[in-house]
C-alpha cells in the first residue's frame, strides 16, 4: 500500500526525458544544435500533433531550423515545455489526492490576458539571445546589459511575478556564467526559469476579482521563499465561513538585498506581526470583508482582523487535512498557465508519525523529510523527533515526493512552527537593524539623488 | 540523459549578519569584488573600494572620485573592512575563490593572508559602483505586495 501511495503516475519519467533531451538544446545554443537535437526537437512536435499548439509549434521550429530566430519562436517553445509540465502537475496532483482520499474540486480560475508591455519584450529578446548563444557559452557580458531593463521591472508592481523570477535567474547566472563544466548547470533548473520567464512575457495575467469575506482564520503554518533580491512568505490557513471552509494562502513579498538575512526579513513584514502573534498564541484570527481572490488566495489586510478565541492547530489540521479526513474542505486550483509539478503543496497532516533516519511514518505514509526546506527553520529533524504529530505540505521534485513540515506537536502541547522563535523579532523591533540602516542610507541618498537632479 | 531533473538548488550556506553600517554595499560583479564603505568621521560621506579578480589589484575613493588618503601601495582600511564584510556575506572560500588569485589557495586561510598577496593600486572611477550601491538600496524603496506569488517556488532560500 505504501508503494502504490507514493509511486508516480505513469508517463511522469518519459515526459521528463523529453524535456531532458530539449534542454540539452539550451545548453548548446540554438544556433549550435546537433542531428539529435533537432530529432528530440520533432519528436516533442509530434506529441502537440492535433493540439492547439500544434500549427504554432511547426511554423516555430521550421523557422528556428532555418536560422530565424524571433522570441515569438521561442515562446512556442518554452509553451511547449510548459505544456508538458503542466500536464505532469495535473497528473501528480490528482494522483496525490487520490492517495489522500481527497475529492477532484475543479475550480480551475480562468485568467484574463492583455497585451505584452514593450518591457515583456524587451525580456523575451534577452531570454532568446540566452537560448540561442546556450547556457554554456554565456558570458557576463551576454548577462549584465538586461540590469537597466530588469530595474525597470522592478519598479513597476504589476510585473513583480515576472520581475522576481527575472531578478532570480539573472542573479544565479552573474553568479555562475561563464561555466568552467557544463555537466554541472542546474541546467533542468534553468531551463525552468527561462520557459517560464518567456511564457510569461507572452501576455500579462490580469488578477481575477476579489470577493470580500468574513469568517474564522485558523493559521496552520508559514513556508518562506527567498533569492538575494526578494523575500515572500505563504501563510497556510483554514478559513471557516458560514457555509463553507476554504484552504486559504496569505502572501507577503517584498523586495530586499542580500545583506538582510532570515530572522531580519521578517522585519520587511511589520502588518504580519498579528498574523504571527495568533499562530504563536493559539488563537483565531476573526476576519471581516477581507478580499479573497478565487485562486484561494486571502489578501492580508491588517484592518480586516483581529484577534479571536483559542484553537488547538492539531485539531483543525487533523479535520482537513490527514489522510482520508472526515471534513472536506475546498482547495482551488492554480490558473491553467501556472502549473508546474514545483508547485505541488499538498496540505497534509501526519499524526503518531515516527522518524527513521529522514523518512517520517505515519499509517500507511511513508515520505522523505525536505531537508532542503526544512534547514534553518524550526522545525527541524530534531524537533521533529520530541513530538508525534505535524502539519505540513506534500511536494514533489526530482521524480520524488517530499514533507515539508510546517508545525509539529505533541498531544495537547503547545505547536513549535516555522517562524516560531525568529519571528519574536516582529513584536520587538530592535532599534537598529540591517533593514532599518539600509532604509535610512535609502530614504537620505535617493532623496538627496532626487533633490540635485530636479 | 543523466542529469537531474530538480527545479531547485541545494539548500545555500546561510550568511552571517553583517556590519551594513560600516559596509552598506558589498558584491562579487564584473570581475571585481567591490562596495561601499562608511567614512569613520563624516556621515555624509562614503568611500567605494573594490579589488580586481586575478590580479587583485585594489583601490579606494570617494564617491566624488577624490583618492582614499589611507591607499599607501597597500590596502587601506576601507578596503580591509569591505574584504571582512566580503567573508561575512560569501563565506571566506567562496571569496577567495572568486577571487581567483595566482597563490596557492591552501596558503590562505584568513583575511590577512589575501591583504599580503594584492596587486597595486589602479585608479578607476567610482561611478558606476556608486551608481549600481544606488540601485541597490532602490530595492529597499519598492512597495510590497499581499498578490499570489507562485514565481517564488523557485527560490527556497
Amino acid at each position: 500500500m505504501i508503494a502504490t501511495q507514493l509511486s508516480l503516475p505513469t508517463g511522469i519519467i518519459e515526459t521528463d526525458a523529453l524535456i531532458q533531451q530539449f534542454d540539452t538544446c539550451l545548453l548548446t545554443g540554438f544556433i549550435n544544435l546537433n542531428a539529435e537535437q533537432h530529432s528530440a526537437l520533432q519528436s516533442i512536435q509530434r506529441i502537440f500533433t492535433g493540439s492547439p499548439l500544434d500549427q504554432p509549434l511547426t511554423t516555430a521550429l521550421e523557422a528556428i531550423t532555418q536560422g530565424t530566430f524571433l522570441p515569438e519562436h521561442f515562446q512556442k517553445l518554452a509553451s511547449a515545455r510548459i505544456a508538458l509540465q503542466g500536464a505532469q502537475y495535473d497528473h501528480l496532483r490528482q494522483h496525490i489526492r487520490m492517495a489522500l482520499g481527497r475529492a477532484e474540486n475543479e475550480m480551475a480560475v480562468a485568467i484574463e490576458f492583455a497585451q505584452p508591455t514593450p518591457l515583456m519584450n524587451s525580456a523575451a529578446h534577452w531570454l532568446m539571445d540566452m537560448a540561442i548563444a546556450g547556457f554554456s557559452r554565456l558570458e557576463q557580458e551576454s548577462v549584465t546589459p538586461f540590469a537597466a531593463t530588469l530595474a525597470q521591472l522592478q519598479a513597476d508592481e504589476a510585473m513583480m511575478p515576472l520581475a522576481t523570477l527575472l531578478t532570480g535567474f539573472m542573479g544565479e547566472l552573474i553568479g555562475a556564467v561563464p561555466i568552467a563544466n557544463p555537466d554541472k548547470a542546474p541546467l533542468f533548473r534553468w531551463v525552468d526559469l527561462w520557459s517560464r520567464a518567456l511564457m510569461m512575457t507572452l501576455a500579462l495575467p490580469k488578477s481575477p476579482e476579489p470577493m470580500p469575506v468574513s469568517g474564522t482564520l485558523y493559521p496552520l503554518g508559514i513556508d518562506w521563499r527567498q533569492h538575494p533580491r526578494m523575500a515572500s512568505l505563504v501563510v497556510y490557513g483554514v478559513l471557516e465561513t458560514v457555509d463553507t471552509a476554504t484552504l486559504v494562502r496569505i502572501t507577503q513579498s517584498s523586495y530586499k538585498v542580500d545583506a538582510i538575512g532570515m530572522d531580519e526579513q521578517w522585519l520587511l513584514f511589520p502588518k504580519l506581526a498579528l498574523l504571527v502573534e495568533s499562530l504563536q498564541a493559539g488563537k483565531t484570527l476573526e476576519i471581516r470583508d477581507m478580499p479573497l481572490l478565487p485562486t484561494g488566495d486571502l489578501l492580508w489586510n491588517l484592518d480586516c482582523a483581529a484577534m479571536g478565541s483559542k484553537y488547538t492547530l492539531s485539531d483543525v489540521a487533523a479535520r482537513y487535512f490527514a489522510p482520508n479526513a472526515a471534513k472536506s474542505i475546498t482547495m482551488p486550483q492554480l490558473p491553467a498557465h501556472q502549473r508546474h509539478p514545483l508547485h505541488l503543496a499538498e496540505p497534509v497532516f501526519l499524526a503518531d508519525y515516527t522518524l527513521n533516519d529522514w523518512t517520517i511514518n505515519s499509517g500507511n505514509w511513508a515520505l522523505q523529510l525536505d531537508m532542503r526546506r526544512i534547514v534553518d527553520t524550526e522545525v527541524t529533524a530534531q524537533e521533529l523527533r520530541l513530538n508525534n504529530a505535524a502539519f505540513g505540505l506534500i511536494r514533489y521534485d526530482a521524480q520524488q515526493w517530499t514533507f515539508q513540515p510546517l508545525a509539529a506537536v505533541k498531544g495537547k502541547g503547545k505547536p513549535v512552527f516555522v517562524g516560531k522563535d525568529s519571528a519574536k523579532i516582529l513584536s520587538k523591533p530592535p532599534k537598529s537593524s540591517t533593514v532599518s540602516v539600509l532604509k535610512e542610507r535609502a530614504s537620505r541618498l535617493l532623496r538627496g539623488k532626487k533633490e540635485v537632479k530636479s | 540523459m543523466g542529469y537531474s531533473t530538480s527545479s531547485l538548488l541545494p539548500a545555500a550556506t546561510k550568511i552571517s549578519k553583517r556590519d551594513v553600517q560600516k559596509v552598506p554595499y558589498v558584491e562579487l560583479y564584473g570581475g571585481r569584488l567591490q562596495g561601499v564603505v562608511s567614512s569613520g568621521s563624516d556621515i555624509e560621506r562614503v568611500y567605494v573600494s573594490y579589488f580586481e579578480i586575478g590580479s587583485l589589484d585594489f583601490y579606494c575613493s570617494t564617491n566624488n572620485n577624490r583618492p582614499c588618503g589611507g591607499l599607501r601601495g597597500s590596502p587601506c582600511k576601507h578596503l580591509e573592512s569591505l574584504l571582512s564584510e566580503a567573508v561575512k556575506q560569501y563565506g571566506f572560500d567562496n571569496v577567495v575563490q572568486s577571487l581567483r588569485p595566482s597563490a596557492d589557495l591552501a596558503t590562505l586561510t584568513k583575511e590577512r593572508d589575501i591583504l599580503r598577496i594584492c596587486g597595486h593600486a589602479h585608479r578607476e572611477p567610482a561611478g558606476e559602483v556608486f551608481s549600481r550601491f544606488l540601485e541597490y538600496l532602490q530595492m529597499l524603496e519598492l512597495p510590497s505586495s499581499t498578490q499570489p506569488l507562485v514565481e517564488m517556488d523557485w527560490f527556497i532560500g
